[in-house]
């Protein structure tokens, strides 16, 4: 600017005129551009004006499913004793030797109780594992900005739930811990079914026909299934969750096959079960919206295990969202109805994520439900009264034999209920 | 014969005790008792007699083997919960008195806990049981 020469003051205050003016044309280009930001894109809408899809159901499907529930509810589930015992006591010596095992590590002492989260944690936090976490810590531009909150959420570790995440820091006694903890509970379970049974070792509880789900449900599908007397069959909703939300988005595209789907992202031939329950979480995860570290407590959670690397690049979610394109579309487009005004001004808006997140899996969860429901429905008009023993949210027990074509037509119900949906029902002898 | 003083009463009482507490004499034996010499020699005490087993109660805290311990046919590993039944009270604490077995009253039993499948004679209850029940 300055080339060396003296300048007059006419042109120092031509200058300081010209600056002056880029300055304030800056600051108006900034305001607009500021300006613009803060504009909301979408309407403001209301939770309430959401429209989803729901089923085609007949009038007097609630009354028929009460009704269906009562009757499960009433019937009795006929259990082996000495299958129930024997599983029971081999358990205990199973459960010791974990304990032993797990006891080897030099991180735990005597003292350690492997039953109690405080007791297992406290050595492992010791021992650093928390600073291990996959999952980064909140950055402090994030904590004076309030955001990356949820951040917080998926570091924290409260339950053997979660116990997974310390697996990067010390992974041989969380793998040894987990393996212990989950036969405790198995044990726990049975425990408590040996004490509901009567003397004829027969059951019956509200828990086996309102479509329970979660760890007790489990507990059951891996260790109460092989010990029923008689001839039963259980009718198998897979992969419900996913036909749901591909339902609901209206997406056309066909389910892959988990194992294959894995396939194709490691490029293994030999294929686990673990790779094949990974590659059903990372899809769930993905229809159900979570991206990022979301996705990957969600599938560490599924599978209790650190989830891989190529997850957290996103390979996979890519590889996802071109199969799926609705599904992005849709989270988004629903976003839209959970905004909500900050400091009350009427044209800034700030997302509800939880809200939102909580409002969509409520509606899939209901979904699934009446999937339950109506395959239950099918089974109780065309078996024999009291066949069906226990309606799981995922599964049917029924006593008796199969009909070869029930499955077909549990399939035609629940796509004239659900126009235009792929179910996969699946028939399995016990 | 003329009626002892009361002097005289309270040496033959001081004199009978004597003869009888042998423990009242040591302590004694060099005038007043004194405080100090009892604490000195309560730390001198090794081996105590050991109490009557109805005076130790092991069924609130679990115990453990301390080292690796092998019993007829059983073999105990170090940090092992001894199973409840397994030996008598009188063997329980003639073994923790020896240094082989440890109470430990951090950890709760795991046969106690599934009593149902450890056939234990006792039981006990978790949050586990109540989260996890039917």
């Amino acid at each position: 600017m300055n080339d060396g020469r003296l300048r007059s003051a006419g042109e120092i205050a031509f200058a300081n005129h010209e600056r002056s003016a880029f300055a304030a044309e800056a600051s108006r280009q900034e305001i607009q551009r500021q300006l613009s930001i803060m504009r909301p894109t979408p309407p403001a809408l209301s939770p309430k004006d959401l429209q989803l899809r729901g089923p085609i159901l007949n009038a007097d499907y609630g009354e028929l499913l009460a009704k269906l529930d009562s009757k499960v509810r009433d019937s009795r589930i006929d259990f082996d004793g000495h299958k129930v015992m024997k599983h029971g006591e081999d358990g205990v010596h199973t459960l010791f030797s974990l304990e032993l095992d797990a006891r080897l590590e030099p991180i735990f002492g005597t003292n350690t109780d492997f039953t109690s989260f405080e007791s297992v944690a406290r050595p492992v936090l010791q021992a650093g594992a928390e600073d291990a976490i996959t999952a980064p810590r909140r950055t402090m531009a994030d904590e004076v900005a309030g955001t990356a909150q949820c951040l917080d959420k998926i570091r924290s570790v409260v339950s053997f739930l979660g116990f997974w995440k310390f697996g990067k820091g010390q992974p041989t006694a969380v793998r040894k811990c987990l393996a212990f903890y989950n036969e405790f509970v198995r044990l726990i379970f049975l425990q408590s079914i040996c004490t509901w049974v009567s003397d004829d070792w027969r059951l019956s509880h509200r828990f086996f026909c309102s479509g329970s789900a979660g760890v007790k449900a489990n507990c059951f599908e891996s260790c109460c299934l092989s010990m029923l007397k008689g001839r039963h069959f259980r009718v198998i909703l897979r992969d419900a969750l996913s036909s749901i939300v591909l339902w609901l988005v209206g997406e056309t595209s066909e389910l892959p096959n988990p194992r294959s789907l894995y396939a194709e992202w490691s490029g293994k031939r030999c294929i686990s079960p673990e790779e094949v329950l990974l590659s059903r979480s990372v899809v769930e995860a993905y229809l159900l919206g979570k991206s990022g570290w979301e996705a990957w407590d969600y599938i560490g959670t599924s599978c209790s295990s650190e989830p891989p690397d190529e997850l957290i690049r996103g390979t996979w979610e890519r590889d996802l969202k071109r199969r799926f394109p609705k599904v992005a579309l849709f989270w988004s487009d629903t976003q839209q109805y959970f905004l909500e005004s900050v400091l009350g001004h009427p044209g800034i808006f700030k997302k509800q994520s939880e809200k939102h997140r909580t409002f969509i899996e409520q509606k899939i969860e209901a979904l699934r439900q009446c999937v339950s429901g109506i395959a239950a429905l099918t089974l109780s008009e065309n078996l024999p009264p009291d066949a069906i023993r226990a309606r799981f949210r995922d599964f049917i027990l029924c006593s008796g034999e199969a009909k070869p074509d029930i499955d077909e037509l549990i399939r035609s119900k629940l796509v004239a209920a659900f126009p235009g949906g792929v179910f996969q029902v699946e028939i399995e002898t016990l | 014969m003329s009626e002892p003083s009361e002097e005289e009463l309270r040496r033959r009482r001081v004199a009978v005790a004597f003869l009888e507490d042998e423990d009242w004499r040591k302590r004694n034996r060099s005038g007043a008792p004194s405080k100090k010499r009892d604490a000195a020699e309560s730390k001198k005490v090794v081996n105590p007699t050991p109490l009557p087993p109805s005076h130790v109660s092991h069924a609130q805290h679990v115990v453990i083997a301390v080292r690796n311990l092998t019993i007829g046919d059983r073999q105990l590993f170090n940090g092992q919960e001894i199973p409840p039944d397994l030996f008598s009270p009188s063997e329980i604490d003639r073994r923790l008195d020896c240094g082989d077995l440890a109470p430990c009253k951090t950890r709760r039993s795991l046969f106690r806990l599934l009593h149902k499948f450890s056939k234990c004679s006792e039981s006990d209850y978790s949050e586990e049981h109540r989260q996890y029940r039917l």
